[in-house]
């Protein structure tokens, strides 16, 4: 009878996939196993799960909103968004869920490779390179991860135990700062090919170890939650700020990175060149992005208004402090802070590509208030699929000035306040080259800490750096606690912030289900 | 004087052989075929004789044992002739019997199944009248008024009368007279030279001996011991739909069937005894002329942007050309699908031919639709009103004529009389018309029997731009070759097409589907820069005519058997054929559209082709080893395979859109192209032994082996066994002449099934592909699971069939009880592992419920005739077991209230999950500055609740916002501790009421059809109660009068939702009751007597007018409570779906 012949007729073999054993056989294998490791940076989902909980949505709102930069919408609510700039992230919340999963799945990718690496038969100097760069990205995430949520378990094998419990913060840093310093070792000065990690981007993400490390333990960073995990008290902080200056020093003086000639050209998505003379890592994007994989910075990062004048949605605004914390003759406030941009509004070229000018804010009062520094071209000319809502533009993670104001800090807390404060003219006068001493005097604080706190926030806001920043500094609560409800438009929602916020949220719950699934520390009063 | 000694026997097809003999000794010929004939399978009709010697009687038993003739003789006109010597092969009867009779003088006349011998007419006589009078009386002895009487090849007849007489003229004794009322068996005699012929016409007992297609074969319903429940063509055909599931929709009993949403083409869900699983297809297999098949929604191609309408992929047949439908719904009936029959089995049979003359059928129908409904949304005098209240500073009102960007006192204000007005539901739905035109033909004659048909459907819709048409051909053969062989073919092919713009939500999940556009789009014109992301005014009419979207899709069904009779008994069956669909969909969204202005214009085509092929060979045995012991085996082989194929393109930016998507080259970038191939295949062995002791205990069981590819070695081949047992308890010598009961059965059945249904290769370590810079990465994106396997339910069926006085009450109870174990789940992993989830075995779903049937013939007389049959269903739905996890998640994409449902153990698939809502916060629980000072307007109050109030963990609650339950008594309402389970979208009942009325030539028919207890979680409620006013769009008329302010203090609804900031938490306010009663169909049909249409020379006229969807009594507030949402475990959400058409139609029927 039929059939009765056919004893292979169910071995069949999957047409449109892969299988895992079957990578890492030849070098290109290798290449593509690290790019698969890279995409996590900016990936739109993983294995068909959530929406941009990397660098291209979610992480740049964990780390700027709730702030005193950064504020929900009033009147916004999309619960996987609004509590990030409200302080009311539950443990349910499914872009903590989403995000604790991403960039776990990043570091079984990195785990992956480096257990293979070897059946590749890669040629080397590009064996070295490609381990060195699978380090550094597992640093990276692992920093995130960190930041975010504390002491994790730390996998050094893609067999990640299910079951593994948290591992203090110590050993999380200890390998943290292994995976830089081996990245730091092993990878040229600037990468082979475009994007990827360089020695200098290592170097950098380590002053970052080494100066969060040094101010969490001067600053006592959570220790009224009595949660030995998260504890700084293992922290050498001399040791930290020693570290920081000599590499910030080594960075400044032999990388090749320094501050590019326009501030703006930072934040525009066609300026790539200059971005890349400033920027030590950035997150890639390119036109015909295979498959997505763009950038994204539609939801708050651009000015509001109509997308076919390149206008985004403000989900998020500055808030009124921010604008204040400028002086009116800062260039850079007409960059970082704007109003609407509008179809029949006026156009600038930057390099043959056109952009809409935002109309300027004088006063955060106004409703259309909004962050502007970020830009879309006009998307006309935009080659990208769905133009209006994606983005090509490369997005700097660790740019040369915020080295410089490191390595202020790093300075500052080795006993040199003057040459820490240069350092602080040294990036003001970029974009101010006329003005710098009215503003140098305008911006003076006694306290160095809190000038230079400002100064990072009229330079680097809105790029990732504020939470970590007010929390490292033991000023998360004080803060938001000194915002008022009346100083700009969407300032009304602070006392709804301020009713949120607590000592404990600076680190974000553990996901719910993380635990439901199997058992593991939740950071406390979640 | 005629004495003719008859030899009847009774013939039946497939499950029970002659059981008896009947020697009748009879004054006159007896010609009781039809009665005895069932079913449409005929046997080799060709005979093959060699004999030496032989005699006429031997003759004719030879051809009563080989073919399906019966022959009847008066034994004294053949004993005379002498024996001779007989070679024919494979010839006629018309052949066989000339020849044999040829020199005699005697000759035939077949009449039905029954041949008559007889001895020759002599030469032409003058015709002789001859007067014959009779009675003709029903079993019992009772007339029967108005039994039409004809004579057969003429057109002379006449009727009985009030006492059942009746008196006709005859023109010579071989005359045959027929005999035909409704509700009796047709009946044949032969006048001879009888003057007064009494009839005694039996009862048609069509129901009981009605054909049920199981699995593999047939059985006569009275045999059966599952659960299945049937509709034949006749029921089919009366409401006037589209495709079968309409057609069938609320007439079975624990067959629950809803469609997607009012679009013509859209998908219907057929649910058969619950959902059985979580995350696989809860469809059941369907078997289209033996083809099995799994409805893969994917294969036919529908909008790939926004929300998709998934679209019927069973939407090509054509529900004219359907014989019957079968539905399997216990274990032992599916069991003999073994992997695949968990969600039942849709058995469908398309029309073969039938014995009688030639026949040719017209239907034709033209219909007119329309909206059953409009939503009260705010007109535009009234939208300005609104728009006062909540932004009186914005570019509706004002020029930003001091461009200082602010709209406000110091700028010229708008001359809103000049603003274009629009009642965009009024303008756009329109009344869709439709035709549908079949014509279909039956032949069966000699050996061979073939029929077909070709149907042509064009179906408008009410939204403009919007339809769906249909070209279907079949043709099927039969062919017995000789007494052991016979073989068929059956092609099937059509074509639809499904034209019309994405019809729910938009890009990137928007709200901004065609029909939403409708009810929410700003009823007066104006283009706000901040909003209007176009650049310009959209508006639905342009959303309309600036899209295109248009599917074809073109479906062959092909199947042919071989059934070869080694011996009486043995019989072996050879099968094969496939599906093969293949589906085109393009797609254009212009410029002027929401969906493509970001693109610059887009382009997308996509083609899917699938081929679900299968071979089935099967051998069977049945034998009566004595009167008292039947026995039916069959074993079986079965290979499938399952190949599907995708592929996209998008472009975008057409600076040129004239050419639109039949152009796609002008589209400058290449927005992205996609591949995909999948091949799965099964092997299959099973058997069935069918046994019955005594006649009336039945037992069947069946085992079935599937190995499917989805599984790893070793875990491939699952095993799933059955067990019935059915009782004929009327055939018990206590019941054997019952007066009142004339049916009982007990039906008893235990049987696994299994499912499979997930992508293939689940138990791999797949890779994904991972881009970077434009660079192609790939990254593991699940780990392996060698062990995954089957997915198992086990269901237990108890049902009794009781037939009430000769059947004409007819009751049919099931309960059941299904348990679904090991899962095929998704099931998430820890995310430290690096992977979200992992396809594995894991927990359990539990299905309960009865089901109860009746059908009635209320009245049976000559001139009235009224049927009613009703059913009514209950399941119950529980997750029993969903792994180491509380619960799954149920998101909603695109929307501002996402996180909406759960599944949870201990509840059914498809709950909302959210606070309990508890009226509106006033302005009492409150206090404001200056110690609540009076003076201070409402808006610019800083509001405080009082102690005691409960408040909403992080949102600044006001007087207006919406209020929720403190479940747990803490004083606050948090996600953690105040969410609970807040709907259900399976109803707790569903059923249908059908009444069939005849009088005269006027026929009525009237179904109604509903559910009750499932519930709707209306998410556009949040938007049309002001929600997002930035987006400029209409609001409800009814909360827009009646909403919380300070001088309305109402505790219904809240204020503005922009302005209640917990509206937008996901609460029992959204629920609503979707219980509903439908007057789904009425039709009035008009049957012109046998005179008129012999004058106009056709065969059968009937025109009729029916009104579909004409009323429904519900309390939702949408569009329509039959929604079902894309996402199956929350089937009950509705975002604003395409309204239900109530439809008109007129149509005729013509046989020839």
């Amino acid at each position: 009878m039929l059939g009765s012949g056919c004893k292979d007729y169910l071995d069949t073999k999957p047409y449109s996939f892969n299988t895992v054993e079957n990578l890492y056989k030849t070098p290109q294998d290798a290449e593509i196993g690290l790019t698969g490791c890279y995409s996590i940076l900016n990936a739109t989902n993983v294995q068909g799960t959530g929406f941009g909980e990397s660098f291209t949505v979610k992480m740049p709102i964990m780390l700027n909103a709730g702030t005193d930069e950064l504020v929900t919408q009033d009147g916004f609510t999309d619960p996987n968004y609004a509590p990030f700039g409200t302080a009311e992230v539950s443990s349910q919340n499914e872009t903590i869920r989403n995000n604790w999963f991403f960039l776990f799945a990043g570091i079984n990718r990195c785990n992956y490779l480096l257990e293979n690496i070897e059946k590749a038969n890669v040629p080397q100097p590009r064996r070295q390179e490609i381990i060195g760069e699978a380090h550094f990205l597992r640093g990276l995430l692992y920093f995130y991860l960190a930041t975010f949520y504390g002491g994790v378990p730390v996998y050094e094998t893609s067999q990640q135990d299910p079951k593994a419990q948290r591992d203090k913060l110590e050993s999380v840093y200890q390998l943290i700062l292994a995976d830089f310093n081996n990245a730091y070792q092993n990878l040229p000065n600037r990468a082979g090919i475009d994007g990827r990690a360089n020695k200098w981007s290592a170097a950098g993400y380590l002053a970052k170890v080494y100066t969060y490390l040094g101010s969490c333990n001067e600053n006592a960073v959570g220790k009224s939650l009595n949660y030995p995990l998260n504890s700084f008290d293992w922290v050498n902080k001399t040791e930290m700020y020693a570290n920081a200056k000599s590499i910030t020093n080594k960075i400044i003086a032999e990388s090749g990175f320094g501050l590019t000639k326009n501030y703006s050209y930072l934040f525009r998505e066609t300026t790539k060149s200059q971005l890349a003379e400033e920027s030590l890592f950035s997150i890639q994007s390119k036109t015909n992005s295979a498959n997505g994989n763009y950038n994204l910075w539609l939801f708050w990062q651009i000015p509001i208004g109509s997308s076919v004048a390149g206008g985004g949605y403000g989900w998020f605004r500055p808030t009124g402090e921010l604008f204040f914390k400028y002086d009116n003759a800062d260039e850079r406030r007409k960059n970082n802070l704007t109003l609407y941009v509008a179809p029949q509004g006026d156009k600038e070229n930057i390099e043959g590509t056109n952009y809409f000018i935002p109309l300027p804010c004088t006063d955060p009062l106004n409703g259309n208030y909004c962050v502007g520094k970020f830009r879309y071209r006009d998307p006309i000319s935009k080659s990208i699929s769905n133009g209006t809502a994606w983005s090509d533009g490369n997005v700097s993670l660790l740019r040369y000035a915020d080295i410089l104001l490191l390595n202020a800090e790093a300075k500052f807390y080795t006993g040199d306040e003057t040459g820490a404060r240069e350092r602080l003219k040294e990036v003001r006068v970029r974009a101010n080259p006329a003005t710098i001493n009215a503003l140098t005097t305008a911006y003076f604080k006694a306290n160095f800490i809190d000038e230079l706190l400002d100064e990072r926030s009229r330079e680097l806001c809105f790029e990732g750096w504020r939470r970590v920043d007010l929390i490292r500094f033991g000023k998360f609560e004080s803060s938001i606690a000194a915002l008022t409800d009346y100083l700009g438009s969407w300032n009304r929602i602070v006392p709804l912030l301020k009713s949120n916020m607590k000592p404990y949220k600076i680190w974000y719950p553990i996901p719910k289900t993380e635990i439901e699934l199997s058992p593991i520390d939740q950071n406390p009063k979640y | 004087m005629y004495k003719i000694y008859a030899a009847l026997k009774c013939r039946r097809n497939f499950s029970i052989p002659s059981k008896f003999v009947l020697t009748m000794k009879l004054t006159f010929v007896l010609l009781t075929a039809v009665f005895l004939q069932v079913g449409a399978n005929t046997r080799a009709q060709n005979i093959s004789i060699n004999k030496q010697s032989t005699s006429l009687k031997e003759v004719f038993q030879l051809i009563e044992k080989q073919t399906s003739f019966t022959v009847v003789y008066d034994s004294k006109i053949i004993k005379a002739t002498k024996p001779f010597s007989l070679t024919v092969k494979d010839v006629s009867i018309e052949t066989l019997l000339d020849r044999c009779l040829r020199d005699l003088d005697l000759d035939y006349i077949i009449s039905m199944n029954t041949i008559v011998v007889r001895k020759k007419p002599n030469a032409p006589d003058p015709v002789i009248v001859t007067r014959v009078t009779g009675k003709v009386v029903d079993s019992k002895g009772t007339p029967i008024p108005g039994v039409s009487i004809r004579i057969k090849g003429s057109n002379k007849g006449t009727s009985t009368d009030m006492d059942g007489k009746y008196t006709i003229d005859v023109p010579e004794p071989t005359s045959i007279l027929v005999f035909t009322s409704i509700g009796y068996n047709v009946k044949e005699l032969l006048v001879s030279n009888e003057k007064v012929i009494d009839v005694i016409l039996m009862e048609e007992v069509k129901s009981l001996d009605d054909l049920v297609v199981i699995g593999y074969g047939t059985v006569n319903k009275k045999d059966l011991t599952g659960s299945v429940s049937s509709i034949k063509a006749d029921e089919i055909s009366k409401s006037k739909v589209t495709s079968f599931q309409e057609a069938i929709q609320g007439k079975m009993a624990g067959v629950q069937i809803s469609s997607s949403s009012g679009e013509p083409g859209a998908a219907m869900n057929i649910s058969i005894r619950g959902a059985n699983t979580i995350y696989g297809s809860t469809s059941p297999l369907f078997v289209i002329d033996g083809v099995p098949y799994d409805a893969n929604a994917n294969e036919v191609g529908t909008a790939s942007i926004g929300n998709k309408t998934s679209a019927n992929p069973l939407a090509n047949l054509n529900p004219n050309d359907i014989e019957s439908v079968d539905v399997l719904k216990d274990a032992s009936s599916t069991a003999i699908y073994g992997s695949r029959g968990a969600n039942g089995v849709v058995i469908i049979t398309t029309k073969t031919g039938k014995l009688g003359t030639p026949k040719i059928d017209y239907d034709g129908y033209m219909s007119f639709s329309n909206a059953t409904k409009k939503l009260g949304v705010l007109s535009p005098d009234e939208y300005l009103d609104y728009r006062r209240i909540v932004s009186p500073n914005t570019i509706l009102f004002y020029k930003d004529t001091n461009k200082d960007g602010l709209y406000n006192e110091l700028d010229e204000p708008v001359d809103l009389s000049k603003l274009e007005k629009h009642d965009w539901q009024d303008e756009t739905l329109q009344t869709g018309i439709s035709q549908n035109h079949n014509v279909s033909f039956s032949v069966k004659k000699d050996n061979t029997s073939y029929a077909g048909g070709v149907g042509y459907l064009d179906q408008g819709a009410i939204v403009r731009n919007n339809d769906f048409k249909r070209y279907s051909a079949r043709l099927r053969v039969d062919q017995d070759f000789n007494s052991k062989l016979k073989i068929g073919l059956n092609i099937s092919l059509s074509q639809t097409g499904q034209d019309g713009a994405s019809q729910s939500g938009g890009g990137d999940g928007l709200f901004n589907g065609i029909v939403q556009n409708l009810v929410i789009s700003k009823p007066v014109e104006f283009y706000d820069p901040l909003w209007d992301r176009a650049g310009a005014y959209i508006s639905p009419l342009t959303m309309i005519d600036d899209a295109y979207k248009s599917a074809a899709t073109v479906q062959n069904n092909i199947s042919g058997y071989l059934n070869y009779k080694f011996i009486p008994g043995l019989t072996l069956n050879i099968s094969g054929g496939g599906i093969l669909t293949n589906s085109k969909t393009k797609e254009f969204y212009g410029k002027k559209t929401s969906w493509g202005v970001g693109d610059n214009g887009l382009g997308i085509i996509q083609d899917q082709k699938a081929a679900s092929v299968f071979s089935t060979s099967q051998l069977t045995y049945e034998k009566w080893f004595n009167k008292d012991h039947y026995l039916n085996a069959m074993i079986a082989t079965e290979i499938n395979q399952y190949t599907y194929e995708y592929f996209s393109v998008q472009k975008s930016n057409f600076a040129d859109e004239s050419t639109g998507i039949d152009d796609i080259a002008k589209g400058t970038i290449a927005k992205g192209s996609a591949s995909y191939k999948d091949v799965n295949r099964r092997l299959s062995y099973f058997g069935r032994v069918n046994y019955t002791l005594l006649t009336k205990h039945l037992f069947t069981g069946t085992f079935r082996a599937d190995g499917s590819d989805k599984f790893g070695k070793g875990k491939r081949f699952g095993y799933f066994p059955s067990f019935a047992y059915g009782w004929l308890i009327s055939e018990e010598p206590f019941l054997k002449n019952s007066k009142q009961i004339s049916n009982l059965k007990l039906r008893l059945s235990y049987g696994e099934t299994g499912n499979e249904r997930i992508e293939s290769y689940r138990y791999l370590a797949r890779l994904e592909n991972a881009f970077y810079n434009g660079e192609l990465g790939q990254a593991p994106a699940s780990s392996a699971n060698p062990n995954l396997k089957w997915e198992t339910t086990i269901q237990y069926n108890a049902g009794i069939d009781l037939g009430l006085f000769n059947n004409r009450i007819e009751l049919t109870l099931d309960v059941y009880s299904k348990q679904t174990k090991n899962m095929l789940l998704p099931v998430y992993v820890p995310g430290r592992t690096g992977y979200n989830q992992q396809w594995q075995n894991i927990g359990r779903v539990d299905n309960k419920g009865i089901e109860f049937q009746i059908n009635t013939k209320n009245i049976k007389s000559r001139d009235f005739n009224w049927e009613t049959s009703f059913n009514i269903s209950s399941n119950r739905n529980e997750v029993k077991d969903i792994g180491n996890i509380g619960y799954i998640p149920v998101t909603m994409g695109g929307g501002w209230i996402t996180n909406v449902g759960r599944v949870t153990v201990g509840q059914p698939i498809g709950t909302a999950y959210g606070y309990v809502s508890d009226g509106v916060y006033q302005i009492s629980d409150f206090t404001w500055d200056n110690n609540s000072d009076p003076t201070i307007p409402h808006d610019k109050r800083f509001y405080v609740p009082k102690p005691g109030v409960v408040q909403v963990t992080g949102v600044n609650i006001r007087p207006g916002s919406s209020k929720f339950k403190d479940l747990n008594g803490d004083g606050i309402v948090d996600l953690d501790n105040d969410r609970t389970t807040i709907s259900r979208s399976t109803p707790k009942f569903f059923g249908g009421l059908n009444n069939t009325i005849r009088y005269k030539n006027f026929d009525l028919n009237i179904f109604l059809e509903g559910a009750y207890g499932n519930q709707i979680f209306n998410e556009s409620k949040y938007r049309l109660e002001g929600g997002v006013s930035s987006t400029w769009m209409n609001i409800n008329k009814d909360f827009f009068y009646n909403r919380w302010t300070t001088e309305n203090p109402s505790n219904t609804y809240g204020d503005f939702g922009d302005l209640n900031k917990t509206a937008t938490l996901t609460s029992s306010y959204f629920v609503e009751d979707a219980s509903y009663l439908r007057l789904k169909n009425v039709s009035i049909g008009y049957r012109f007597s046998d005179d008129l249409t012999k004058k106009i020379g056709v065969g059968s006229a009937r025109i009729y007018i029916s009104g579909s969807n004409l009323h429904t009594w519900t309390k939702y507030t949408g569009y329509d409570p039959e929604i079902q949402s894309e996402n199956a475990l929350l089937a009950g959400f509705d975002r604003i779906s395409y309204p239900r058409a109530r439809v008109y139609t007129i149509g005729l029927n013509v046989g020839f």
